[in-house]
Formats: structure tokens, C-alpha cells, sequence
């Protein structure tokens, strides 16, 4: 192989890694019909959880990108958003970009998250818990 | 079936895990998280690249495992490992996996400090983790726990964030690399870190966030101290993640650590294990004797297996 067939192929490896971490976890995602998870912000917090929560409740993910234990509980949350299919909708909210939701709600560890029922805040957890435990909090809650 | 389980995804499983795939064998890597080093602000002593995010250097070492053709699953927490006739079981919450050899790679936890109000006030202002809760500290009073490497990192780190920050520590001296002593007495000089040597935490009190943490000289009875601080950051030090060794029968030393042979062997043939949770590499928990402990148990599974199965 040639220098230059070798720096093609590193290439397009290259740019097939960063179009999976584009695609990782944009915008609004739905299971086989229901809505399941939507990208949140300062701007929109009010209609897209306070106002959605009176019909159906709403789970918010506060995280950030320097968060690692984030990036460990985000796959479990959308995992379980998908199986309960349209029980919750899974709000992410990044609080590095929205801090004045972050702010609101007392945000001080991340990941922190917040099931919202009836336009209210009802439960909360903070940090990383194995799935069986997230399951039980979701079924209590729901 | 697969050929190497590999349990955890730390820096320790993914280099582990980067060996067996290119000695070809079919590997699996079964992990909670991105590790420890992923909590690192800046990594400066893993030769070749003068300096990356913790969790940017574990994010690379995520991708070239896969690359090589592991698989990794995140999010999974193994709650058994047990012998099935010669092969070995790792049981998650949901799963079953069956390899040829094991390598146990699951690193250690923050110890906590075990006083009252502790557990209360964690994500109120008690956090383990500096790097993740930082920000939120913005311009606040802070304290950092502990006198080791990962304290001083955090108190550094806080410092940029904070207005002040109090390093608690129970003797008079340091147990971390010198660089990190001399950065810290800077930010000392400038008034920006407190040192309060020869204290212990006794106790966490605020009413819906923490407000205060009382401490207790070390060497004098009944005479408390209250610090006015809105985060406290416990960095004491680590304990192995040992349970699921020791629930499988192998031997682990006093501390709780795994004991291994050179060749990250354990007392069970076909399981092995590497990084944090060993006593190998003279017990220096880094990333670099992560990587090669990783490294050195994928070899010994490989020589295992061809010797058993060929
Ligand atoms: C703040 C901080 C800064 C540091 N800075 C540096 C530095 O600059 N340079 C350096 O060399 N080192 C540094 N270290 C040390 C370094 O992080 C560790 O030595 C290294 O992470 C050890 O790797 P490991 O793979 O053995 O363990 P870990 O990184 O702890 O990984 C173990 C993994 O196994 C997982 N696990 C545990 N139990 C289970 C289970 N039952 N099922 C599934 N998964 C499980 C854990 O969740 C974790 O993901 C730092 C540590 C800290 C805390």
C-alpha cells in the first residue's frame, strides 16, 4: 500500500468516528412510536417539562460533557426511555449551557436527576445507580 | 462464549482489552463507568503525550479497543463471577457471559469519611468527585479532605472555580508528588488555598445544603472548630473493588487487594487480574502500570488459553 492509500483509509476512519460521535444523543429521538427523549434548555424548560409534565411525566438529566459519570448513566436512561416507551419522556439538560435552570432547581453534583409530575418536581436522585435500582425509582415514581 | 472476559473498563480492562484483541482472541469488556483516570483534570505523566484530559485519554483507549474488534459494554455492573464446569460465568443485573479466562480489572472507590450529615448532604455540597462539581462552586468557600495526589489535584483544580478553598488534612505533611506540593503552596502564597493541617471532619451540618463542617484537632480532646463552607470534597483515598474476587475464592492481602503473581495470575488458574485492585506494580496505582499490568494479564490469558485449548 501507498502512503497515500494508507492516509485515505485513516481518513475516513477517522471521519466515520466523528460522524458517530455527532450522532450520539442530538436532538429529539422516538421509541417504535412515542415520544421518548428531548434535548432541553433554559429557553424552552417551561413548555418542554413544567408544561409537558401535567400529561405525562417528565425525567430531566442534568449533566455536562466534563462529566464522566454523565456519560456512564446516559446510555442506561435512554435504554430504559426506549423500553417504557412513552411512560416518561427523558429530558437532557446541558447545565454547562443552562445554568439558570441549574441554578433553579439546586443543582450542585452532577448527574442529578429529577422526575417532574404535575408541573412539580416529585423525586430525585444524585449519581451514577445500577440500572435495577433506576428501574425501581422509575416504578415508584411513575 | 467468549475467549478473555474482562471486567471493568478502566484504564487496566481497555488496555487489557487492546492486548487480547490483537492476540486475536474473541474478548468482551464489562464495565460500570470510564474509571478513575477519567476524573483526572489533566493526565502530564503518561510518556508520549505531554498532556490530556483524563477522560479524553480513556475515551482513546474506548475507541482503539473496539478498533481492534473488543466489544464494550458500559453501564453494566457484574454481581458475580463463578466457575461453569472449566469456563467462567460473569453475571450482570440482566446478563450472562461465559469466557475461557477472566481478568479482573475493577479498580477502587473514593473511601468516604464516615461522619454524620455525610451521606445527607451528598449532591448538597458533598461531592466526590471535583471535576464533575467544580463549576457549580463558582466564586463560593470550598474545602478539599485528604493529603494525597487526588486531594491536592482537586484543591488545585477547585481553586480556579472557588473564591477559597480549605485543604483538611490529619497530619502535617503531604504524601503527593512534590510537583503538586509546590503547586499548592503557590496558591497558598496568593491567599487562595487555606491549609488546615492536623484536622479531622467530624461532623456535616446545614439545613437544606451544607453549610458548615465542623472539625476536631487531632492531637487535642473535645476542642471543635466550625468552618463555614458550602462544598465539601472527600478525597481520603481509595478502597479496592475487591467483593466480586473474594466471593469467587481469590486470595487478596490485608488491605483487600488482589494478590497476583508476576504474571497477574491469581490463585484460581484462568483468572486473572490487573491495575488498581492488585497488589502488583510494587502497589503504585497509576495509569501507566494500569496500562501494563492490563497488558501482561491479556498476555498470561492468551498463553493460558492456547496451553489449555490447542
Ligand atoms: C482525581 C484523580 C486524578 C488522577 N490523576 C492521575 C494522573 O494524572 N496520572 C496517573 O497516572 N494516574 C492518575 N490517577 C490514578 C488513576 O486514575 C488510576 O491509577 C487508574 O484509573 C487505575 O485504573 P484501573 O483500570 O485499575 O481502575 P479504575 O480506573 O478505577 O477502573 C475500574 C473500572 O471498573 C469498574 N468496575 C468496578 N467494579 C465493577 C463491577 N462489579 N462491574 C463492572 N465494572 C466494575 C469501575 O466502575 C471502573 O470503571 C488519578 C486518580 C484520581 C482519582
Amino acid at each position: 500500500m501507498t502512503d497515500w492509500e494508507l492516509e485515505r483509509i485513516r481518513m475516513k476512519k477517522y471521519m466515520e468516528m466523528l460522524r458517530k460521535m455527532e450522532n450520539k444523543g442530538k436532538g429529539e429521538e422516538r421509541g417504535v412510536r412515542k415520544l421518548v427523549k428531548v434535548e432541553v434548555n433554559d429557553g424552552n424548560f417551561e413548555e418542554e417539562v413544567i408544561e409537558r409534565s401535567k400529561d405525562i411525566p417528565v425525567v430531566v438529566d442534568f449533566w455536562a460533557e466534563w462529566c464522566m459519570p454523565c456519560l456512564a448513566l446516559a446510555p442506561v436512561l435512554e435504554k430504559l426511555a426506549k423500553e417504557y416507551n412513552g411512560r416518561f419522556v427523558l429530558a437532557k439538560l446541558n447545565v454547562d449551557r443552562n445554568p439558570q435552570t441549574a441554578s433553579r432547581y439546586g443543582i450542585m453534583s452532577i448527574p442529578t436527576v429529577i422526575m417532574f409530575k404535575n408541573g412539580k418536581p416529585v423525586d430525585s436522585f444524585v449519581g451514577v445507580m445500577p440500572e435495577p435500582m433506576i428501574r425501581e425509582w422509575l416504578d415508584r415514581n411513575l | 462464549m467468549y475467549e478473555v472476559l474482562i471486567i471493568g473498563s478502566g484504564a487496566a480492562g481497555l488496555s487489557a482489552a487492546i492486548y487480547s484483541a490483537r492476540y486475536n482472541l474473541s474478548t468482551i469488556v464489562l464495565g460500570k463507568d470510564f474509571g478513575l483516570a477519567s476524573e483526572a483534570p489533566i493526565v502530564e505523566n503518561y510518556p508520549g503525550i505531554r498532556e490530556i484530559q483524563g477522560l479524553k485519554l480513556i475515551q482513546e483507549m474506548q475507541e482503539q479497543a473496539k478498533s481492534l474488534g473488543a466489544e464494550l459494554i458500559l453501564g453494566e455492573e457484574v454481581t458475580r463471577i463463578k466457575r461453569e464446569k472449566k469456563y467462567w460465568l460473569a453475571e450482570t443485573h440482566s446478563e450472562k457471559y461465559l469466557g475461557k479466562a477472566v481478568i479482573i480489572a475493577t479498580g477502587s472507590r473514593k473511601r468516604k469519611l464516615g461522619i454524620k450529615g455525610e451521606e445527607e448532604f451528598v449532591g448538597r455540597g458533598v461531592s466526590y468527585c471535583a471535576i464533575c462539581d467544580a463549576p457549580f462552586y463558582r466564586g463560593k468557600v470550598v474545602s478539599v479532605v485528604g493529603g494525597g495526589n487526588s486531594a491536592l489535584t482537586s484543591a488545585i483544580l477547585l481553586s480556579e472555580f472557588a473564591e477559597k478553598v480549605y485543604l483538611i488534612h490529619r497530619r502535617t505533611e503531604f504524601r503527593a508528588e512534590p510537583i503538586l506540593v509546590d503547586r499548592l503552596m503557590n496558591l497558598k502564597k496568593e491567599g487562595r488555598v487555606e491549609m488546615k493541617l492536623g484536622y479531622i471532619p467530624r461532623e456535616i451540618v446545614g439545613t437544606d445544603v451544607v453549610e458548615y463542617l465542623h472539625l476536631k484537632k487531632v492531637d487535642e480532646e473535645g476542642v471543635e472548630e466550625k468552618l463555614k463552607t458550602e462544598g465539601i470534597f472527600v478525597e481520603i483515598g481509595e478502597v479496592p473493588n475487591s467483593e466480586l474476587a473474594r466471593n469467587l475464592g481469590l486470595k487478596l492481602d490485608e488491605e483487600g487487594y488482589i494478590l497476583v503473581k508476576e504474571d497477574m495470575s491469581t490463585n484460581l488458574e484462568g483468572v486473572f487480574a490487573a491495575g488498581d485492585v492488585t497488589t502488583g506494580s510494587n502497589k503504585l496505582k497509576q495509569i501507566i502500570t494500569a496500562c501494563a499490568e492490563g497488558a501482561i494479564a491479556a498476555t498470561s490469558a492468551y498463553r493460558y488459553i492456547t496451553r489449555k485449548y490447542q
